[in-house]
């Protein structure tokens, strides 16, 4: 994997004195500028940087499974929680952090809401997985099969025959409830 | 368009109840495996500890057999959480106990007859009889051996029907009970010790610690109860600690599993009862009191239109059903409450208010059993040696 890491010295980084940053670059060439508590929440970054002693400060990480669109998405809800984490350490301020999160997803599409998981997934941020996988699972609750199908992108191969066959089958399962 | 991994899509899936995956058997051929794939199914077993837990809702009036799911932990959509489940033909039974995703039934008359049947995938086997012991009145209990990957039959079977206790030297009653045990999938019943208390068979069984819990007497029902676990794994009966209040000297409590805690509801002066919990399993000094709850009548109790409920009156689950029944436990902190086979409420300790729970659908008159739903098919459970 060390043979992939791009160690450059030209690289646009003018890091602040105060705050230590790392330098990380989207699949499509855009350099980030992290601080350091935000990007040790990807776990990829976080053992990258504990597993090779020869990197340093100016080093950037190459994600070349990340874009650009979706590292911003990625960066807005760690910031987020990294700010959570350093106004209140002991405690995250529950309804604050469920205020942000439903923000957050509501103005994402299904795609956004997809490329958004596979980074998450990619980077190994197992909370914000958690959460995107939950926000997913709200989205097709109590939805029809095609909504499905587009949602996956999944293509019916059922013929009609056995389409039909298999709906009376599980019919009894969506049936009207009777009334007593 | 963006295509999601497999391990992904199995981790959204997980998070729905099991009607929609049945629902999404029709998005293709892959998902109709899919839905059913044992990594998914195990998935969703360590997820429901987290989640409100879905009940199966058995009804004997006015048709025997008629079973519905209850959704408590759906997602959104307060119309869809009720669904009736077409029933297998099957003998009128009785449910015997719920387990990672199947029900355990007897038939209702001949009780040497056991079914498991999943009312999901409503796929169902008739267990094999034990050829000793047949047309007696066993109490059952239903679980699953963690290490064996197995589930488990129990049944203890009192010589006389009903067990009536024999005296002995010193003067006081002694009960006796063969007892037999079954693995599903194996063809045969096997012998374990006898035992001398009498188990008594609740309205839904308690497993917490991979140990089925039965309340019980040990001599005679004058010398007050205890609480008896059998571990699935050591296949051993044993007593386990009871809490420091004197309500269980009396036969008036049931137990319960509030948040996988093993729990007693206790009845004191009508209409008020305690719920003790034993936070750290088997140490006595960790019951504590958690919650004492007062008089409540749900409003479809005062309405129920009591005449046209008579026959109801004469059915089993009816008459067995105390007045108000401790169901679980919600997310919120709530205790889920079942009043006399009629009305769903919750109850919250922080400010001891009861809220009447309605769902569309709602079959009038029911039993209740938590229950993890899932679709996996009996087949593998019986195959899985893994």
């Amino acid at each position: 994997m060390s043979s992939s890491i791009a160690s450059s010295s030209s690289s646009s980084s003018s890091s602040s004195k105060k705050e230590k940053k790392i330098s990380l670059k989207t699949s499509d060439g855009e350099v980030f500028e992290v601080e350091e508590p935000v990007a040790m929440q990807l776990e990829i970054v976080r053992s990258f940087f504990a597993d090779n002693e020869d990197v340093t400060e100016q080093t950037v990480m190459p994600l070349p499974n990340v874009s650009t669109a979706a590292m911003h998405g990625i960066l807005e809800y760690c910031r987020a929680h990294e700010e959570f984490r350093r106004r209140m350490p002991e405690a995250a301020p529950e309804e604050e952090v469920r205020a942000f999160e439903a923000g957050y997803v509501d103005r994402k599409s299904n795609e956004e809401l997809k490329e958004m998981i596979l980074a998450a997934n990619y980077l190994n941020i197992s909370k914000l997985l958690d959460f995107l996988t939950g926000v997913a699972a709200k989205r097709i609750e109590n939805k029809s099969v095609e909504y499905v199908r587009a949602f996956f992108g999944v293509e019916n191969d059922f013929t009609p025959e056995e389409e039909a066959n298999l709906r009376r089958e599980y019919e009894w399962a969506f049936e009207g409830v009777d009334e007593d | 368009m963006e295509y999601l991994p497999r391990e992904i899509i199995l981790d959204i899936l997980s998070r729905l109840p099991v009607t929609s995956l049945l629902y999404f058997k029709l998005v293709c051929k892959a998902w109709n495996n899919l839905v059913q794939d044992p990594l998914l199914v195990s998935m969703i077993f360590s997820r429901a500890t987290g989640n409100d837990p879905c009940l199966i809702l058995h009804c004997d009036y006015p048709i025997r057999n008629q079973l519905y799911s209850l959704e408590l932990s759906a997602l959104s959509k307060d119309d869809q959480r009720v669904n009736k489940i077409r029933v297998p033909v099957l003998p009128e039974f009785e449910v015997v106990g719920s387990c990672k995703g199947l029900l355990c039934l007897c038939d209702s008359t001949a009780k040497d007859i056991l079914y498991v049947y999943n009312p999901f995938t409503r796929d169902y086997i008739e267990l094999p009889k034990s050829t000793e012991l047949l047309h007696q009145n066993p109490v059952f209990g239903f679980g699953f051996n963690q290490t064996a990957k197995k589930y488990m039959v129990v049944k203890a079977v009192y010589s006389k029907c009903p067990p009536r206790p024999r005296t002995c030297g010193s003067g006081l009653l002694l009960f006796q009970a063969e007892v037999q045990i079954l693995t599903l999938g194996s063809p045969a019943w096997r012998n374990l010790r006898k035992i001398h208390f009498l188990l008594h068979q609740g309205l839904s069984q308690v497993l917490v610690y991979g140990r089925i819990h039965w309340r019980s007497w040990s001599r005679g029902f004058h010398s007050g109860c205890s609480i008896i676990s059998f571990d699935l794994e050591e296949e051993r009966f044993r007593e386990v600690p009871m809490p420091a209040c004197g309500g269980l000297n009396r036969p008036y409590f049931h137990l319960v599993d509030l948040g996988g805690c093993l729990s007693a509801v206790v009845y004191g002066s009508p209409g008020q009862y305690e719920i003790w919990v034993m936070k750290e399993y088997d140490v006595k000094e960790s019951w504590i009191k958690e919650f004492s709850i007062g008089n409540h009548v749900p409003r479809s109790l005062e309405e129920a239109d009591w005449n046209s409920a008579e026959v109801f009156r004469d059915s089993k689950l009816y008459r067995k059903s105390p007045f108000v029944r401790v169901i679980g436990l919600l997310r919120t902190g709530e205790v889920l409450l079942k009043y006399k086979c009629r009305a769903l409420v919750t109850y919250n300790k922080e400010d001891g208010t009861f809220k009447d729970l309605t769902f569309p659908g709602l079959p009038n008159w029911f039993e209740a059993v938590v229950h993890e739903g899932s679709l996996k098919w009996i087949d593998d459970t019986i195959a899985n040696d893994t």
